[in-house]
Protein backbone atom coordinates (compact mmCIF):
# COMPACT_ATOMS: atom_id res chain seq x y z
CA UNK A 1 0.00 0.00 0.00
CA UNK A 2 3.06 2.13 1.01
CA UNK A 3 5.17 1.40 -1.66
CA UNK A 4 1.93 2.10 -4.26
CA UNK A 5 1.88 5.36 -2.91
CA UNK A 6 4.87 6.09 -3.17
CA UNK A 7 5.46 4.78 -6.48
CA UNK A 8 2.16 7.07 -7.58
CA UNK A 9 4.27 10.06 -5.98
CA UNK A 10 7.38 9.88 -7.89
CA UNK A 11 5.66 9.32 -11.16
CA UNK A 12 3.41 12.04 -10.43
CA UNK A 13 6.38 14.19 -9.41
CA UNK A 14 8.58 12.77 -12.22
CA UNK A 15 5.85 13.71 -14.87
CA UNK A 16 5.74 17.54 -13.37
CA UNK A 17 8.81 17.64 -14.09
CA UNK A 18 8.95 16.70 -17.11
CA UNK A 19 6.49 18.59 -17.89
CA UNK A 20 8.19 21.90 -16.16
CA UNK A 21 11.60 20.74 -18.17
CA UNK A 22 9.43 20.85 -21.34
CA UNK A 23 7.60 24.21 -20.85
CA UNK A 24 10.65 26.10 -19.67
CA UNK A 25 13.38 24.20 -22.56
CA UNK A 26 10.71 24.05 -25.38
CA UNK A 27 10.45 27.74 -26.09
CA UNK A 28 13.94 28.85 -25.89
CA UNK A 29 14.71 25.47 -28.12
CA UNK A 30 11.67 26.55 -30.94
CA UNK A 31 13.28 30.33 -31.21
CA UNK A 32 16.66 29.00 -31.23
CA UNK A 33 15.76 27.35 -33.94
CA UNK A 34 15.40 30.50 -35.48
CA UNK A 35 19.17 31.00 -35.24
CA UNK A 36 20.71 27.87 -35.23
CA UNK A 37 19.67 27.17 -38.89
CA UNK A 38 21.90 29.63 -39.65
CA UNK A 39 25.63 28.36 -40.21
CA UNK A 40 27.23 31.10 -39.43
CA UNK A 41 25.59 30.88 -35.98
CA UNK A 42 26.80 27.12 -34.92
CA UNK A 43 30.30 27.22 -35.30
CA UNK A 44 30.82 23.95 -33.21
CA UNK A 45 28.60 22.31 -35.24
CA UNK A 46 30.16 23.44 -38.57
CA UNK A 47 33.50 22.36 -36.50
CA UNK A 48 32.50 18.61 -35.68
CA UNK A 49 30.95 17.97 -39.63
CA UNK A 50 34.20 19.18 -40.74
CA UNK A 51 36.78 16.63 -38.88
CA UNK A 52 33.96 14.11 -37.57
CA UNK A 53 31.55 13.62 -40.30
CA UNK A 54 32.66 11.32 -43.08
CA UNK A 55 32.28 12.28 -46.38
CA UNK A 56 30.34 9.44 -47.98
CA UNK A 57 26.72 8.60 -47.38
CA UNK A 58 27.44 4.71 -46.68
CA UNK A 59 30.05 6.56 -44.08
CA UNK A 60 27.94 8.58 -42.38
CA UNK A 61 25.29 5.97 -41.76
CA UNK A 62 27.99 3.69 -39.98
CA UNK A 63 29.79 6.89 -38.01
CA UNK A 64 25.97 7.61 -37.04
CA UNK A 65 25.73 6.60 -33.39
CA UNK A 66 28.50 8.04 -32.55
CA UNK A 67 28.63 11.20 -34.56
CA UNK A 68 24.71 11.81 -34.24
CA UNK A 69 25.27 12.16 -29.97
CA UNK A 70 28.43 14.32 -30.61
CA UNK A 71 26.08 16.64 -33.18
CA UNK A 72 23.52 16.94 -30.41
CA UNK A 73 26.06 17.91 -27.93
CA UNK A 74 27.55 20.66 -30.26
CA UNK A 75 24.41 21.78 -31.16
CA UNK A 76 23.68 22.59 -27.47
CA UNK A 77 26.75 23.94 -27.06
CA UNK A 78 26.17 26.35 -29.64
CA UNK A 79 23.04 27.38 -28.91
CA UNK A 80 23.34 27.43 -24.83
CA UNK A 81 26.90 29.19 -25.20
CA UNK A 82 28.40 29.37 -28.09
CA UNK A 83 26.06 31.59 -29.88
CA UNK A 84 24.95 33.87 -26.97
CA UNK A 85 28.41 34.63 -26.09
CA UNK A 86 28.88 35.71 -30.08
CA UNK A 87 26.01 37.88 -29.90
CA UNK A 88 27.17 39.96 -26.70
CA UNK A 89 28.98 42.50 -28.83
CA UNK A 90 26.41 43.16 -30.57
CA UNK A 91 24.22 43.59 -28.30
CA UNK A 92 26.25 45.95 -26.44
CA UNK A 93 26.69 47.66 -29.30
CA UNK A 94 23.06 48.14 -29.86
CA UNK A 95 22.38 48.99 -26.44
CA UNK A 96 24.87 52.40 -26.84
CA UNK A 97 23.69 53.01 -30.30
CA UNK A 98 20.44 53.53 -28.76
CA UNK A 99 21.21 54.71 -25.60
CA UNK A 100 24.58 55.95 -25.16
CA UNK A 101 25.08 58.05 -28.76
CA UNK A 102 25.09 61.52 -29.93
CA UNK A 103 25.34 62.93 -26.17
CA UNK A 104 25.52 66.61 -26.37
CA UNK A 105 26.75 67.39 -22.84
CA UNK A 106 28.04 70.71 -23.97
CA UNK A 107 24.68 72.24 -25.38
CA UNK A 108 22.34 70.04 -24.06
CA UNK A 109 23.54 69.65 -20.41
CA UNK A 110 20.91 69.67 -18.09
CA UNK A 111 19.03 67.73 -20.30
CA UNK A 112 21.77 65.22 -20.31
CA UNK A 113 21.78 65.05 -16.69
CA UNK A 114 17.92 64.32 -16.04
CA UNK A 115 18.76 61.59 -18.59
CA UNK A 116 21.28 60.25 -17.10
CA UNK A 117 19.52 57.90 -14.25
CA UNK A 118 16.96 57.24 -16.77
CA UNK A 119 19.85 55.37 -19.63
CA UNK A 120 21.37 54.10 -16.18
CA UNK A 121 18.05 52.35 -15.63
CA UNK A 122 16.90 51.20 -18.98
CA UNK A 123 20.44 50.19 -19.99
CA UNK A 124 20.49 46.52 -18.92
CA UNK A 125 16.91 46.23 -20.28
CA UNK A 126 17.22 47.31 -23.29
CA UNK A 127 20.55 45.22 -23.42
CA UNK A 128 18.79 41.76 -22.38
CA UNK A 129 16.01 42.69 -24.85
CA UNK A 130 18.26 42.73 -27.28
CA UNK A 131 20.56 40.05 -25.97
CA UNK A 132 17.51 37.91 -26.01
CA UNK A 133 16.41 38.55 -29.30
CA UNK A 134 19.71 38.17 -31.00
CA UNK A 135 20.37 34.71 -29.33
CA UNK A 136 17.10 33.18 -30.37
CA UNK A 137 16.83 34.80 -33.54
CA UNK A 138 19.15 34.97 -36.50
CA UNK A 139 18.92 39.08 -36.41
CA UNK A 140 22.52 39.90 -38.88
CA UNK A 141 25.08 41.51 -37.06
CA UNK A 142 27.58 44.42 -37.86
CA UNK A 143 30.02 41.67 -38.91
CA UNK A 144 26.86 40.23 -41.00
CA UNK A 145 25.76 43.47 -42.69
CA UNK A 146 29.58 44.37 -43.63
CA UNK A 147 29.43 40.89 -44.96
CA UNK A 148 26.41 41.96 -46.60
CA UNK A 149 28.03 44.97 -48.01
CA UNK A 150 30.99 42.97 -49.24
CA UNK A 151 28.85 40.61 -51.70
CA UNK A 152 26.76 43.50 -52.77
CA UNK A 153 30.08 44.72 -53.95
CA UNK A 154 31.12 41.73 -55.20
CA UNK A 155 28.09 40.79 -57.26
CA UNK A 156 28.62 44.72 -58.10
CA UNK A 157 32.32 43.73 -59.56
CA UNK A 158 31.20 40.33 -61.16
CA UNK A 159 28.70 41.91 -63.09
CA UNK A 160 31.08 44.19 -64.61
CA UNK A 161 33.34 41.82 -64.94
CA UNK A 162 30.66 39.84 -67.08
CA UNK A 163 30.08 43.09 -69.21
CA UNK A 164 33.74 43.67 -69.45
CA UNK A 165 33.67 39.77 -71.07
CA UNK A 166 30.90 40.32 -73.23
CA UNK A 167 28.35 38.38 -72.15
CA UNK A 168 25.27 41.08 -71.10
CA UNK A 169 27.08 42.94 -74.04
CA UNK A 170 26.25 39.97 -75.96
CA UNK A 171 23.06 39.19 -75.08
CA UNK A 172 21.76 43.28 -75.30
CA UNK A 173 22.86 42.97 -78.76
CA UNK A 174 20.88 40.22 -79.47
CA UNK A 175 18.09 41.33 -77.88
CA UNK A 176 18.49 44.64 -79.92
CA UNK A 177 18.75 43.10 -83.10
CA UNK A 178 15.58 40.39 -82.33
CA UNK A 179 13.67 44.11 -81.56
CA UNK A 180 14.69 45.31 -84.75
CA UNK A 181 13.73 41.99 -86.98
CA UNK A 182 10.27 42.62 -84.90
CA UNK A 183 10.62 39.66 -82.74
CA UNK A 184 9.31 40.88 -79.94
CA UNK A 185 8.79 37.76 -77.90
CA UNK A 186 12.05 36.09 -78.19
CA UNK A 187 14.00 39.81 -77.40
CA UNK A 188 11.60 39.62 -74.31
CA UNK A 189 12.94 36.31 -73.38
CA UNK A 190 16.36 37.26 -73.71
CA UNK A 191 16.24 40.64 -71.82
CA UNK A 192 14.14 38.55 -69.02
CA UNK A 193 17.46 36.48 -68.88
CA UNK A 194 19.70 39.25 -68.49
CA UNK A 195 17.59 41.55 -66.09
CA UNK A 196 19.19 42.20 -62.76
CA UNK A 197 19.65 44.73 -60.49
CA UNK A 198 23.58 44.60 -60.23
CA UNK A 199 23.94 45.75 -63.90
CA UNK A 200 25.98 48.76 -64.56
CA UNK A 201 24.12 52.01 -65.72
CA UNK A 202 25.04 52.02 -69.12
CA UNK A 203 23.61 48.20 -69.90
CA UNK A 204 20.96 48.89 -67.10
CA UNK A 205 19.77 51.56 -69.41
CA UNK A 206 20.60 49.99 -72.41
CA UNK A 207 18.33 46.85 -71.43
CA UNK A 208 15.55 49.31 -69.95
CA UNK A 209 15.53 51.19 -73.28
CA UNK A 210 15.24 47.60 -75.43
CA UNK A 211 12.07 46.95 -73.28
CA UNK A 212 10.36 49.91 -73.63
CA UNK A 213 10.74 49.46 -77.29
CA UNK A 214 9.27 46.68 -77.28
CA UNK A 215 6.93 47.54 -75.20
CA UNK A 216 5.65 50.78 -77.48
CA UNK A 217 5.82 48.18 -80.79
CA UNK A 218 3.52 45.61 -79.50
CA UNK A 219 1.48 48.12 -78.29
CA UNK A 220 1.58 46.75 -74.61
CA UNK A 221 0.59 50.00 -73.31
CA UNK A 222 -0.17 48.54 -69.49
CA UNK A 223 3.59 48.09 -68.94
CA UNK A 224 4.83 51.56 -70.76
CA UNK A 225 4.33 53.89 -67.98
CA UNK A 226 6.24 51.99 -65.23
CA UNK A 227 9.41 52.65 -63.51
CA UNK A 228 11.50 52.61 -66.53
CA UNK A 229 10.19 54.92 -68.75
CA UNK A 230 11.41 57.41 -65.71
CA UNK A 231 14.69 56.30 -64.99
CA UNK A 232 15.14 56.83 -68.64
CA UNK A 233 13.78 59.89 -69.20
CA UNK A 234 16.25 60.95 -66.19
CA UNK A 235 19.20 59.53 -67.73
CA UNK A 236 21.57 60.45 -70.85
CA UNK A 237 19.46 58.96 -73.23
CA UNK A 238 16.66 61.23 -72.87
CA UNK A 239 16.54 62.57 -76.54
CA UNK A 240 17.02 59.57 -77.61
CA UNK A 241 13.58 58.26 -75.62
CA UNK A 242 11.74 60.88 -77.38
CA UNK A 243 12.89 60.58 -80.55
CA UNK A 244 11.75 56.69 -80.47
CA UNK A 245 8.41 57.86 -79.06
CA UNK A 246 7.79 60.13 -81.56
CA UNK A 247 8.22 57.85 -84.08
CA UNK A 248 5.90 55.83 -82.44
CA UNK A 249 3.20 58.24 -82.80
CA UNK A 250 3.37 58.50 -86.07
CA UNK A 251 3.04 54.50 -86.47
CA UNK A 252 -0.24 52.53 -88.57
CA UNK A 253 -1.13 50.67 -85.83
CA UNK A 254 -3.14 52.38 -83.04
CA UNK A 255 -2.18 50.40 -80.22
CA UNK A 256 1.25 51.83 -80.99
CA UNK A 257 0.57 55.58 -81.44
CA UNK A 258 -1.53 55.12 -78.17
CA UNK A 259 1.08 53.43 -76.12
CA UNK A 260 3.48 56.36 -77.18
CA UNK A 261 1.18 59.06 -76.42
CA UNK A 262 0.78 57.78 -72.71
CA UNK A 263 4.18 58.12 -72.73
CA UNK A 264 4.69 61.18 -73.77
CA UNK A 265 1.73 62.30 -71.76
CA UNK A 266 3.36 60.99 -68.68
CA UNK A 267 6.75 62.44 -69.59
CA UNK A 268 5.42 65.93 -70.64
CA UNK A 269 3.57 66.18 -67.45
CA UNK A 270 5.70 69.43 -66.64
CA UNK A 271 6.04 70.75 -69.91
CA UNK A 272 2.59 72.33 -70.92
CA UNK A 273 3.02 73.10 -74.48
CA UNK A 274 4.41 69.88 -75.48
CA UNK A 275 1.68 68.15 -73.54
CA UNK A 276 -1.06 70.23 -74.81
CA UNK A 277 0.27 69.49 -78.61
CA UNK A 278 0.45 65.43 -77.93
CA UNK A 279 -3.07 65.68 -76.51
CA UNK A 280 -4.79 67.67 -79.03
CA UNK A 281 -3.20 65.20 -81.62
CA UNK A 282 -4.36 62.35 -79.71
CA UNK A 283 -8.01 64.14 -79.69
CA UNK A 284 -7.53 64.82 -83.72
CA UNK A 285 -7.50 60.75 -83.68
CA UNK A 286 -10.26 59.04 -86.02
CA UNK A 287 -10.28 56.15 -83.67
CA UNK A 288 -13.28 56.88 -81.48
CA UNK A 289 -11.30 54.39 -78.85
CA UNK A 290 -8.20 55.61 -78.88
CA UNK A 291 -9.76 59.21 -77.96
CA UNK A 292 -11.58 57.45 -75.18
CA UNK A 293 -8.55 55.80 -74.07
CA UNK A 294 -6.63 59.32 -73.84
CA UNK A 295 -9.71 60.89 -72.07
CA UNK A 296 -9.68 58.35 -69.55
CA UNK A 297 -6.00 58.18 -68.73
CA UNK A 298 -6.21 61.70 -68.21
CA UNK A 299 -9.41 61.86 -66.41
CA UNK A 300 -7.59 59.06 -63.85
CA UNK A 301 -4.87 61.75 -63.41
CA UNK A 302 -6.61 65.27 -63.74
CA UNK A 303 -5.48 67.09 -61.15
CA UNK A 304 -2.07 66.42 -63.01
CA UNK A 305 -3.13 67.78 -66.24
CA UNK A 306 -4.99 71.05 -65.36
CA UNK A 307 -3.30 72.41 -68.13
CA UNK A 308 -5.11 70.60 -70.34
CA UNK A 309 -8.52 72.73 -69.56
CA UNK A 310 -9.14 74.44 -72.35
CA UNK A 311 -8.88 71.43 -75.21
CA UNK A 312 -10.96 69.36 -72.77
CA UNK A 313 -13.96 72.23 -72.68
CA UNK A 314 -13.59 72.17 -76.29
CA UNK A 315 -13.63 67.92 -77.01
CA UNK A 316 -16.46 68.32 -74.51
CA UNK A 317 -18.15 70.46 -77.14
CA UNK A 318 -17.05 69.25 -80.21
CA UNK A 319 -15.90 65.65 -80.65
CA UNK A 320 -17.77 63.65 -82.93
CA UNK A 321 -18.84 60.39 -80.28
CA UNK A 322 -21.36 61.39 -77.20
CA UNK A 323 -19.32 59.26 -75.16
CA UNK A 324 -16.09 60.85 -75.63
CA UNK A 325 -18.18 64.53 -75.07
CA UNK A 326 -19.77 63.13 -71.90
CA UNK A 327 -16.28 62.27 -70.30
CA UNK A 328 -14.39 65.20 -71.38
CA UNK A 329 -17.19 67.30 -69.59
CA UNK A 330 -17.29 65.26 -66.45
CA UNK A 331 -13.22 65.66 -66.52
CA UNK A 332 -13.73 69.52 -66.74
CA UNK A 333 -15.99 69.02 -63.77
CA UNK A 334 -13.65 67.55 -61.71
CA UNK A 335 -11.26 70.30 -62.94
CA UNK A 336 -13.74 72.97 -62.15
CA UNK A 337 -14.26 71.91 -58.25
CA UNK B 1 9.38 27.52 -6.34
CA UNK B 2 11.92 27.70 -8.68
CA UNK B 3 8.99 27.49 -11.48
CA UNK B 4 7.68 30.38 -9.69
CA UNK B 5 10.81 32.49 -9.40
CA UNK B 6 11.66 32.13 -13.15
CA UNK B 7 7.97 33.19 -13.67
CA UNK B 8 8.46 36.14 -11.75
CA UNK B 9 11.85 37.20 -13.76
CA UNK B 10 9.94 36.37 -17.34
CA UNK B 11 6.99 39.07 -16.19
CA UNK B 12 10.01 41.38 -14.58
CA UNK B 13 11.41 41.24 -17.74
CA UNK B 14 7.82 41.86 -19.91
CA UNK B 15 7.31 44.86 -17.24
CA UNK B 16 11.02 46.27 -17.98
CA UNK B 17 10.32 45.88 -22.15
CA UNK B 18 6.88 47.46 -21.86
CA UNK B 19 8.12 49.94 -19.95
CA UNK B 20 10.66 50.99 -22.56
CA UNK B 21 8.27 50.66 -25.62
CA UNK B 22 6.19 53.07 -23.74
CA UNK B 23 8.54 55.83 -22.64
CA UNK B 24 10.30 55.14 -26.21
CA UNK B 25 6.90 56.84 -27.20
CA UNK B 26 6.88 59.29 -24.25
CA UNK B 27 6.65 62.79 -25.55
CA UNK B 28 9.12 64.64 -23.53
CA UNK B 29 11.50 62.46 -25.90
CA UNK B 30 10.67 64.77 -28.22
CA UNK B 31 12.55 68.36 -27.99
CA UNK B 32 9.84 70.29 -28.38
CA UNK B 33 7.81 69.02 -25.54
CA UNK B 34 10.87 69.87 -22.74
CA UNK B 35 10.07 73.70 -22.29
CA UNK B 36 11.76 74.20 -19.10
CA UNK B 37 14.63 71.49 -19.38
CA UNK B 38 15.26 73.81 -23.02
CA UNK B 39 15.35 76.73 -21.04
CA UNK B 40 17.93 75.58 -18.59
CA UNK B 41 20.20 74.02 -21.21
CA UNK B 42 20.36 77.41 -23.05
CA UNK B 43 21.38 79.26 -19.71
CA UNK B 44 23.45 76.35 -18.35
CA UNK B 45 26.67 75.59 -20.20
CA UNK B 46 30.35 74.42 -18.80
CA UNK B 47 33.10 74.66 -20.82
CA UNK B 48 35.64 72.18 -19.25
CA UNK B 49 34.99 68.92 -18.41
CA UNK B 50 35.68 69.21 -14.81
CA UNK B 51 32.88 71.69 -14.43
CA UNK B 52 30.71 69.02 -15.88
CA UNK B 53 31.22 66.55 -13.52
CA UNK B 54 31.42 68.45 -10.34
CA UNK B 55 28.27 70.12 -11.02
CA UNK B 56 26.71 67.01 -11.91
CA UNK B 57 25.27 66.26 -8.18
CA UNK B 58 23.59 69.02 -8.21
CA UNK B 59 22.35 69.32 -11.98
CA UNK B 60 21.15 65.43 -12.03
CA UNK B 61 18.41 65.66 -9.42
CA UNK B 62 17.77 69.46 -10.80
CA UNK B 63 16.91 68.02 -14.27
CA UNK B 64 15.21 65.30 -12.98
CA UNK B 65 13.05 67.44 -11.29
CA UNK B 66 12.62 69.51 -14.47
CA UNK B 67 12.02 66.85 -16.79
CA UNK B 68 9.31 65.55 -14.30
CA UNK B 69 7.67 69.47 -14.32
CA UNK B 70 7.73 69.31 -18.28
CA UNK B 71 6.12 65.85 -18.73
CA UNK B 72 3.57 66.41 -15.97
CA UNK B 73 2.87 70.15 -15.47
CA UNK B 74 4.26 71.69 -18.23
CA UNK B 75 3.37 70.00 -21.74
CA UNK B 76 -0.44 68.99 -20.32
CA UNK B 77 -1.04 72.58 -20.31
CA UNK B 78 0.56 73.92 -23.27
CA UNK B 79 -1.04 71.04 -25.41
CA UNK B 80 -4.32 71.63 -24.31
CA UNK B 81 -5.18 74.29 -26.94
CA UNK B 82 -3.89 71.70 -29.45
CA UNK B 83 -6.58 69.14 -27.80
CA UNK B 84 -9.42 71.94 -28.22
CA UNK B 85 -8.80 72.31 -31.91
CA UNK B 86 -8.63 68.61 -32.80
CA UNK B 87 -12.19 68.42 -30.79
CA UNK B 88 -12.75 71.49 -32.83
CA UNK B 89 -12.08 69.87 -36.03
CA UNK B 90 -13.61 66.56 -34.83
CA UNK B 91 -17.44 67.85 -33.69
CA UNK B 92 -17.75 71.41 -33.96
CA UNK B 93 -16.25 72.70 -37.06
CA UNK B 94 -18.78 74.45 -39.98
CA UNK B 95 -20.01 71.70 -41.95
CA UNK B 96 -21.82 71.44 -45.10
CA UNK B 97 -25.26 70.32 -43.18
CA UNK B 98 -29.09 71.33 -43.25
CA UNK B 99 -30.71 71.88 -40.27
CA UNK B 100 -32.12 68.22 -39.44
CA UNK B 101 -28.60 66.92 -39.51
CA UNK B 102 -27.16 69.58 -37.46
CA UNK B 103 -29.99 68.65 -35.27
CA UNK B 104 -29.19 64.70 -34.99
CA UNK B 105 -25.99 65.02 -35.09
CA UNK B 106 -25.51 67.74 -32.14
CA UNK B 107 -26.31 65.34 -29.13
CA UNK B 108 -23.82 62.97 -30.21
CA UNK B 109 -21.20 65.69 -30.49
CA UNK B 110 -22.03 66.96 -27.37
CA UNK B 111 -21.66 63.64 -25.44
CA UNK B 112 -18.32 63.17 -26.92
CA UNK B 113 -16.43 66.16 -26.34
CA UNK B 114 -15.76 65.14 -23.02
CA UNK B 115 -14.58 61.76 -23.32
CA UNK B 116 -12.60 62.54 -26.93
CA UNK B 117 -11.38 65.61 -25.29
CA UNK B 118 -9.96 63.65 -22.59
CA UNK B 119 -8.45 60.80 -24.33
CA UNK B 120 -6.70 62.93 -27.15
CA UNK B 121 -5.35 65.12 -23.93
CA UNK B 122 -4.05 62.25 -22.28
CA UNK B 123 -2.53 61.02 -25.64
CA UNK B 124 -1.08 64.62 -26.59
CA UNK B 125 0.64 64.46 -23.03
CA UNK B 126 1.87 60.84 -22.55
CA UNK B 127 3.10 60.34 -27.04
CA UNK B 128 2.19 63.15 -29.51
CA UNK B 129 2.95 66.20 -27.66
CA UNK B 130 1.99 69.32 -29.70
CA UNK B 131 2.74 67.99 -33.10
CA UNK B 132 0.04 68.37 -35.53
CA UNK B 133 -0.41 64.09 -36.16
Amino acid sequence: MIRSQVFRMLSLRFTASLFLLAVTLLPPALFSGCACFNKDNVPTLNFVEKHLVPESTTSQVIASPVVFPIGLVALGVDIAIVHPAMVIPDAASDTKDALWDDLDWDKMYVTECAALPWRTFVTPVVFTGDFLGRAFFDIPGKAEQIRGKEKYAGDLAKAGGLVKEGKYAEDLAKAGKLVEEGKYSEAQKTLKEIRMDSLPDKEQQEMMFLELKVQCLTGDYESVSGYYLQDLLKSDRKQEVFAFLETCRKSDQPMVRWTACQALLAAYEQETEKLRNVFRELMAEQDTVLRAMGLRFVGERSRVYTALLPDLKRVAEEDGNPTNRALAAHIVEQLGK
Amino acid sequence: MRSLTLLRSIGALAAGLLLVSVLGGCAVFNKSNRRTLNLLDKHVQFESTTAKIAAAPVFVPVGTVVLATDAAVVNPVAVLPKTADDVYQLYWKPRDMDFFRKALFFPFCVVLTPPTFAGDWILRILFIGNDND
